[in-house]
């Protein structure tokens, strides 16, 4: 009887080890998103992502020469470009000028590089190098070339992290551009997906989805993608539509974030309580 | 067995780059092989079921904390495969096991095991379809990962490759 427990430990040693680490992961899980936790992610992804962006310029060396001929040449087109664009500024600030009208547009792009991502079948982020000290703030809206790709979730000093459309913990309200409805778009694991919306909407295949007004998440109309399925179950009221992004998420590497203003971004006002609470 | 065991936890640091920076150049269907899977079930068929976990363990908590994504959600999953697998572990030492069609079978089979737990755990709102979870998040990744396996087996020296 004295030596039950050494017993009972040896014959059930593996389902005891793997009890507590099943609790330990559940225990993560139910913290992921506390403060404290974040604030050691945010630091362990940093460097990881320093030695990941070491990694990827070493791989690059190579493709260097070949691209700076591309740049070179495109340098020149957009000189020329540039000009042209100067003097048509110059002729429009002076009829606002003379018509009274003010500048509106506060939004502000920062271009910056993908350094790493991560796709899963049910999670993707991608990983950007710049952070806070490029005035990055969570909530804002990332764009890449075809429209829109997500928004920042977390952020470091100098990484920040995007949580992207390929996510199902993401969901976003879109708007179809031509009949103005509203839906709420979210990818499933295998696509993206808009659900609930009135079969009286007159859709097509090739419609633009663009983000809409009533978004919390991003209050200008940003490019998310077309539509490329139609569902339309026979009974109910309402249908679902599939997305193709205009954006390649799989192969993006340079993505634009929209600095907006504080004041039009909800996480912003979260982190201030979140301030004001410590 | 100790300290063969702990360079395990050293190499697989360098293993979860290569997972997140080189494997998805050759993705085919935005599915990339899961590296970090054979790894795990190889060091589960050579030290057992119990390390096995640890190190699944381990290696889950690293690739969630660097992937950002579910804190916990690779880790619950890593462990749990890798307690399943313990069961096939085996005290004789085989050169050729890795290179072997039973070492490929098991990988199809952690593989699974793995990617529905993960997709269960991280993605329980969402209402998937049967084959969806079966085959297209699951099997069909896991297959890849198991050509993957056997591409390995068939480049890397013997002395590399025993269990």
């Amino acid at each position: 009887m004295k030596f039950f427990p050494a017993k009972f430990f040896r014959n059930f040693r593996q389902y005891i080890f793997l009890s507590l680490l099943l609790t330990v992961s559940l225990l993560c899980m139910a913290q992921s998103d506390s403060p404290q936790l974040m604030k050691f992610r945010t630091f362990t992804f940093g460097l990881f992502s320093v030695s990941t962006e070491i990694l990827k310029n070493v791989l690059n060396t190579s493709s260097l020469r070949s691209e700076n001929l591309t740049l070179r040449q495109k340098n020149a087109e957009i000189q020329i470009e540039v000009n042209k664009l100067r003097k048509a500024a110059l002729e429009n600030e002076e009829m606002k000028r003379l018509l009274g009208i003010k500048d509106t547009s506060s939004q502000i792009l920062l271009f910056s590089e993908v350094v790493y991502r991560v796709f899963s079948s049910t999670q993707g982020t991608l990983v950007i190098n710049s952070g806070t000290k490029n005035g990055i703030e969570r909530g804002m809206p990332v764009i890449a070339y075809g429209g829109f790709i997500g928004i920042i979730h977390s952020v470091d000093t100098e990484y920040a992290v995007i949580r992207t459309l390929k996510d199902v913990n993401f969901k976003v309200v879109v708007k179809e551009q031509g009949s103005r409805y509203n839906g709420i778009l979210r990818w499933n694991g295998n696509s993206l997906k808009v659900t609930n919306l009135p079969k009286t909407a007159e859709l097509a295949i090739g419609d633009r989805i663009v983000t809409s007004e009533i978004s919390s998440l991003i209050p200008v109309p940003l490019t998310v993608g077309t539509v490329s399925k139609i569902i339309n179950p026979e009974r109910g009221l309402l249908s679902d539509i599939e997305i193709t992004p205009s954006a390649y998420l799989d192969v993006v590497e340079y993505v634009f974030v929209l600095k907006m203003k504080s004041a039009q971004n909800p996480f912003y006002d979260l982190e201030n309580d979140l301030r004001v609470n410590e | 067995m100790n300290r063969e065991y702990f360079i395990h936890y050293l190499i697989m640091i360098p293993i979860i780059i290569v997972q997140i920076y080189i494997l998805p150049l050759i993705e085919v269907a935005s599915v990339a092989p899961d590296l970090l899977a054979i790894y795990v079930l190889y060091t589960v068929l050579r030290f057992g079921q119990i390390p096995g976990m640890f190190f699944g363990a381990y290696t889950g908590f690293v690739m969630d904390l660097v992937s950002f994504q579910l804190l916990g959600g690779a880790m619950f999953s890593l462990t749990l495969s890798a307690f399943i697998l313990g069961y096939f572990y085996s005290e004789i030492r085989s050169e050729s096991f890795v290179k072997s069609g039973r070492f490929i079978y098991l990988t199809v089979f952690f593989a699974f095991i793995n990617n529905l737990t993960y997709t269960l755990l991280t993605a329980y709102e969402v209402n998937f379809t049967v084959a969806d979870l079966t085959l297209t998040l699951t099997l069909l990744p896991a297959v890849y990962t198991a050509v993957f396996t056997s591409v390995i087996s068939v480049f890397f020296p013997k002395r590399y490759l025993t269990i």
